[in-house]
C-alpha cells in the first residue's frame, strides 16, 4: 500500500531529477484529534490535519532546503526549483550528501494502533472527563482542571533520495494529560500530569488526573526553601528534563563545530560510574521508537556513556561524512518545514536498582525536587544551567514540607559527575526517553528561608 | 487568500447545523532562513506555510479544524465536516454580511525583504561574523541566523466581520562562542522587528557581532553568581521577562475566566508599588509584538493592565471577552491556522518612572546589577516565577563591580511588583518568542531600571 506520503516523495524525486539534481525528499501526513474538558464542560474539540514536504537539494557540495504544503508535481517542482536556487548560495562543503543505504530491520513490536481511527470522538471526551473526576474525588481541595486533555495522531512519513533510499512508516501516538490546581486557606498550587500510549484505550487517565491532584495537594502550604550546599534527590520527570537539555551535547554535528564540551573526550570518564545513557530508538513502548531516522537511515541503539564514560555521539549523514567516524541514523525531524536535525529519538538514563525510599534514606538531610522551571534556558554548548525549582525538604531521610521558590545552578555534564546513584524507578515520558530519580551530592540551592 | 463569496458560503455552512459563532482563518507564511556558522554559509531553507483553520462555537463548546486544502472543495468538505460535529437538532443559524474591516498599517515595510537579492542577505551574516571574530581573540565560534518572514492572515466571522492583515518579521540573530583554556562561554543578541530589510539600517550587524562577542568574553572572566537574597537592579537594557513573567502571564484572561491566576478577582486592588504602570500596546511600529489586528479580526490596541499599582484590565481573546463580559483587546493570538486563538501578549511594558536610572545604581551598597535577561518561566497559579541573567554584575557600595555568571532570579510576581521601590526614567526593548499551550509567538517586553529590594538569586557560589 502506498500511502499519500510515499507518492509524494516520488514525485518530489521526479521533480529533483527533472532539474538533473541529486536530493532527497521528506514528506509527511497526520491527522491529530484532541479533546479538551474543563470543569465538566466540553471546552474544544479538534481535528488537526497536517500534509507536507521538505526537500533537500545537493549540488556540488552544496545543498538546500525548501517546504511546501502543495503536494502537487508543480508544488513540489516550485519547490525543487527553490531549493535549488538556495543551494547555490552557500559555500561548499563536501560531507554535505545524501544518505548512505544502510541495512536495517522494521521495528520487532507495534508503532500503531489500528483502532485509533475507529475510536469516536464522544469516548475521548468520556475519557478526558474520567481523568478530571478523578482527580476532583480524591480529595475536595482539587479544584477544576485548567485542562484535561485527551488526543492522539495518526501519522505516516516518509523519506527517499535520489540514490534509491525509500524508507516510510505509519505510527499512532495518544496522549492524555491534565493541569488542574488545589486551593486551601486562600493559597492554590498547580499539579500536572501526562501519559502516553500507542492508542487512546491504553491510557489509564484515571490514574494520570490522581497523580496530577496528588502533586497539587502536595505543594499546598509551600514555604520558602533552604539555602546552602545540600543532598539532593532530583525527581525522574526532572532528572528527563535535564537530560533532554543535554542531548544536544551528544549531537555528532556540534562535534564538527566544536560546540559540545563533550568534544574530544570519547574514552574519558565524563560522569560517575552510576551513568549511563544511550539513545534507543527501538525501545519496547517508547514514544519516540521508529524503524529509521528523519534521513530514512534504519534506526539502532547508540551508547553515549557507559558506566560514566563517554562512548559515542549521534550522528547524520553529514557529520560522519565530516568526521569520518560514527553511524547516521540519528537524525529527527521536527516537521517537514525544517531540515533535519541531530536528535535523540528515546534518550534514556539506565535505572539502577535503589528504590526512590533508599535514595531518600540515603540523602538523610537534604532536598527533593519535583519541578524545575526555565529548562529552556540550558546553554547548550556548556551544559550551564540555572533553575528555579520547587519539591519537599528531606529529614531524617523522608520527605518532609514543601517547599519552592528556590533557585540553584550548575553545569548539567558536572552534574552527571555528582550522581551518587541512581533509583530504580524509570518512568518513560511522552515526547520521547525516560530516566529514574538520582542523587546528588552537594548541590548549591538559594531560597528565600 | 479566499474569494468573498466562498467565504460567505464557508460561513453559511458552518452554521448550517446551529452553533453561535462560526470564523474562518487563513494563513499563507512565506520564510527564509539562512545560517552561516563556522565561517561558512551552512544552511539555506525556505518555504510557504499554507492553511486554513476553522471553528465553530457553541456554548461553552469550540469546535475546531484545520488543513492545508485552500481549494473551494477542500474547504467546504473542512467545513461541512465540522458542522456534522454539532449535536442534531439545533437551529440553523444565519451568518451576518460579511463588511471589510479597515486596518490600519502600524508597522510599514520599507524595503521589502524577498525584493533584496539572497547575496546580500549572505553579506550581512559575514559582516556580523567577521566582526565578532574580530572583536576578541578568544572568540572560538560564531553562529550568525537570519530570517525573514511574510505572514498574511484573513479572518472572516458570523459577526460580519472581514478583516485582512500583512505581518513582515525580520531577524538576525548572532551567537558567540568565547574560550579560554577549558572555559567556554555563549552569548547570543538578536535585531528583529516587525518590518522589512530597512531593520539594518538602524541596527548594524557589525554592531551586532561585537556586542555578542563582548558579552560572551566578559562571561569568561564572571565569578559564578553568588546564591542567597539580594537587592537587585534592572538596568533598562535588560529587557522586559520580569513583567512578562511576574505579570503578564498572570493577566491573559484564559487563565483569569477559570480563576487559576494569582491576579484573578483583583480589579481595582493594589497588585503593585504606585510607581508602576504596565501596559501591553500591540500598535508601536516595528515592534516584534505589533500587528494591525490579533488573530480574530480585532484590531491592536494599547490596553492598560496596571495602573499606579492598581489592576485596571486583562489580555483578551474574543471567547474570555465574551465569557468575562468585557471589552476584547486585540491579543487574540495563534501561532498558525493549526492553532486555536487564546490570549497572548504583543509588547509587554512598564512604563518609565522619575527616578535617575544612574542614581539608581549607586543607591546599592551591595546587590546585584542585571545587565540583560534572557528567558523564563512563571506558574501562573502561584505566582513564582523564574528568569534568567545573560549578563549580570555585582553592585559594591553603590559601583559596577566585577560580572557574574549563571545567575537566576526567582520570586513571587505581586511580592516583587510590590516591592518595586524606584522606576527609573528610561525604557528599553528586548525581542522574545513567547510559548504558551505549544503555541510561539514573536513579542517584545520593555522596562525602565527598576530597582527590587529583597529577590531570591541562585548561582553556583554557595
Amino acid at each position: 500500500m502506498r500511502g499519500p506520503a510515499r507518492e509524494a516523495v516520488e514525485a518530489g524525486l521526479e521533480a529533483i531529477r527533472r532539474l538533473g539534481g541529486s536530493g532527497e525528499v521528506f514528506a509527511q501526513q497526520s491527522r491529530q484529534v484532541k479533546v479538551v474538558v474543563s470543569g465538566d464542560l466540553v471546552e474544544s474539540v479538534q481535528d488537526r490535519q497536517e500534509r507536507g514536504a521538505g526537500l533537500r537539494l545537493f549540488e556540488d557540495g552544496r545543498v538546500g532546503f525548501a517546504f511546501t504544503t502543495d503536494l502537487s508535481a508543480e508544488g513540489l517542482a516550485a519547490a525543487a526549483r527553490e531549493a535549488r536556487e538556495l543551494a547555490r548560495q552557500l559555500d561548499r562543503d563536501e560531507a554535505w550528501r545524501i544518505a548512505p543505504i544502510l541495512d536495517g530491520a522494521p521495528l520487532p513490536f507495534p508503532s500503531e494502533d489500528p483502532a485509533v481511527s475507529a475510536v469516536p470522538v464522544s469516548r475521548r471526551i468520556e475519557m478526558a472527563f474520567a481523568m478530571e473526576r478523578a482527580a476532583r474525588a480524591l480529595d475536595p481541595r482539587v479544584g477544576r482542571a485548567r485542562k484535561s486533555v485527551v488526543t492522539d495522531v495518526v501519522g505516516e512519513v516518509a523519506v527517499g533520495h535520489t540514490g534509491g533510499l525509500r524508507a516510510d512508516h505509519r505510527y499512532t501516538r495518544a496522549v492524555a494529560y491534565i493541569q488542574l490546581t488545589a486551593s486551601e486557606n486562600g493559597q492554590s498550587r498547580s499539579g500536572y500530569r501526562a501519559a502516553f500510549a500507542l492508542g487512546p484505550a491504553a491510557l489509564p487517565v484515571e490514574e494520570v488526573g490522581r497523580e496530577a491532584a496528588r502533586r497539587a495537594l502536595e505543594r499546598l502550604g509551600a514555604k520558602p526553601g533552604p539555602t546552602g550546599r545540600l543532598s539532593a534527590v532530583l525527581d525522574r520527570e526532572v532528572v528527563a528534563g535535564l537530560l533532554d537539555e543535554l542531548a544536544p551535547a551528544f549531537s555528532g554535528q556540534r562535534v564538527v563545530r566544536r560546540t559540545t564540551p563533550l568534544a574530544g573526550r570519547v574514552g574519558e570518564a565524563v560522569g560517575s560510574p552510576a551513568v549511563t545513557i544511550l539513545d534507543d530508538p527501538r525501545l519496547p513502548g517508547g514514544y519516540g521508537s521508529a524503524p529509521s531516522d528523519g534521513e530514512g537511515v534504519p534506526t539502532r541503539r547508540v551508547v553515549l556513556i557507559e558506566s560514566g564514560v563517554l562512548k559515542g555521539f549521534l550522528h547524520d549523514t553529514y557529520s560522519s561524512a565530516k568526521l569520518g567516524f560514527g553511524r547516521p541514523g540519528n537524525a529527527v525531524r521536527g516537521s517537514f518545514q525544517s531540515p533535519p536535525r541531530i536528535g535523540p529519538m528515546n534518550l534514556l538514563l539506565l535505572p539502577g536498582e535503589i528504590p526512590r525510599e533508599e535514595l531518600l534514606e540515603r540523602a538523610g538531610e537534604g532536598i527533593y525536587i519535583d519541578e524545575v522551571m526555565g529548562l529552556h534556558t540550558v546553554d547548550a554548548t556548556t551544559g550551564d544551567f540555572s533553575l528555579g525549582a520547587s519539591g519537599r525538604r528531606i529529614e531524617r531521610g523522608r520527605l518532609g514540607e514543601p517547599v519552592d521558590r528556590i533557585a540553584f545552578a550548575g553545569n548539567a555534564i558536572e552534574l552527571l559527575r555528582s550522581i551518587a546513584a541512581v533509583g530504580s524507578d524509570l518512568e518513560l515520558f511522552p515526547g520521547g526517553g525516560g530516566a529514574p530519580s538520582v542523587l546528588v551530592q552537594d548541590l548549591s540551592i538559594a531560597g528565600a528561608a | 487568500m479566499i474569494p468573498p463569496q466562498l467565504l460567505s458560503r464557508l460561513l453559511e455552512s458552518l452554521l448550517s447545523r446551529g452553533g453561535d459563532f462560526a470564523e474562518i482563518f487563513a494563513e499563507e507564511a512565506r520564510a527564509t532562513s539562512l545560517l552561516r556558522e563556522d565561517g561558512r554559509v551552512q544552511e539555506a531553507a525556505s518555504g510557504t506555510d499554507r492553511g486554513a483553520g476553522l471553528r465553530i462555537v457553541h456554548g461553552d463548546l469550540t469546535y475546531f479544524a484545520n488543513g492545508n486544502d485552500l481549494s473551494a472543495e477542500g474547504l467546504l468538505t473542512l467545513a461541512r465536516n465540522l458542522a456534522s460535529a454539532l449535536p442534531d437538532g439545533l437551529p440553523q443559524r444565519q451568518p451576518a454580511p460579511l463588511r471589510l474591516v479597515e486596518v490600519p498599517v502600524v508597522s510599514p515595510v520599507r524595503i521589502e525583504p524577498a525584493s533584496v537579492p539572497l547575496d546580500a542577505k549572505v553579506d550581512l551574516l559575514e559582516r556580523a561574523d567577521r566582526a565578532a571574530r574580530a572583536a576578541d581573540r578568544r572568540v572560538a565560534q560564531v553562529a550568525v541566523r537570519y530570517r525573514e518572514t511574510d505572514r498574511s492572515v484573513l479572518v472572516a466571522n458570523s459577526h460580519g466581520v472581514l478583516a485582512r492583515d500583512r505581518t513582515v518579521y525580520t531577524t538576525l540573530a548572532c551567537q558567540v562562542i568565547a574560550r579560554e583554556g577549558a572555559d567556554t562561554r555563549a552569548s547570543q543578541r538578536v535585531a528583529a522587528g516587525t518590518c522589512g530589510f530597512e531593520l539594518f539600517e538602524q541596527q548594524d550587524p557589525d554592531a551586532l557581532g561585537r556586542e555578542a562577542a563582548r558579552v560572551a568574553c566578559l562571561q569568561l572572566a564572571a565569578e559564578p553568581a553568588p546564591a542567597g537574597t539580594f537587592t537587585v537592579v534592572l538596568s533598562s537594557r535588560a529587557g522586559g521577562t520580569m513583567i512578562h513573567e511576574a505579570c503578564g502571564h498572570g493577566l491573559e484572561a484564559d487563565f483569569i475566566e477559570k480563576g487559576l491566576s494569582v491576579y484573578a478577582g483583583k480589579l481595582g486592588t493594589k497588585v503593585a508599588a504606585e510607581t508602576v504602570t504596565v501596559v501591553d500596546d500591540g500598535t508601536l511600529p516595528g515592534r516584534r509584538g505589533s500587528s494591525a489586528m490579533d488573530d480574530e479580526g480585532t484590531l491592536s490596541r494599547r490596553a492598560v493592565l496596571i495602573e499606579r499599582g492598581i489592576l485596571k484590565g486583562y489580555l483578551h481573546s474574543l471567547r474570555t471577552a465574551w465569557r468575562l463580559g468585557q471589552e476584547p483587546t486585540g491579543h487574540g493570538r495563534r501561532e498558525s491556522f493549526r492553532h486555536l486563538p487564546i490570549p497572548r501578549m504583543r509588547n509587554t511594558m512598564i512604563l518609565p518612572g522619575d527616578d535617575d536610572p544612574e542614581q539608581i545604581v549607586a543607591s546599592v551598597e551591595d546587590g546585584i546589577l542585571v545587565a540583560e535577561m534572557g528567558g523564563g518561566e512563571v506558574d501562573i497559579v502561584s505566582g513564582n516565577f523564574v528568569f534568567h541573567c545573560t549578563e549580570a554584575y555585582r553592585i559594591r557600595r553603590g559601583r559596577v563591580a566585577e560580572p557574574l555568571r549563571d545567575a537566576i532570579l526567582t520570586g513571587n510576581g505581586i511580592e516583587v511588583l510590590t516591592s518595586i521601590d524606584r522606576v527609573g526614567s528610561d525604557l528599553g526593548f528586548q525581542v522574545g518568542t513567547c510559548g504558551k499551550d505549544g503555541q510561539g509567538v514573536p513579542v517584545s517586553d520593555a522596562q525602565p531600571t527598576l530597582r527590587i529590594p529583597r529577590i531570591v538569586v541562585g548561582g553556583r557560589a554557595g
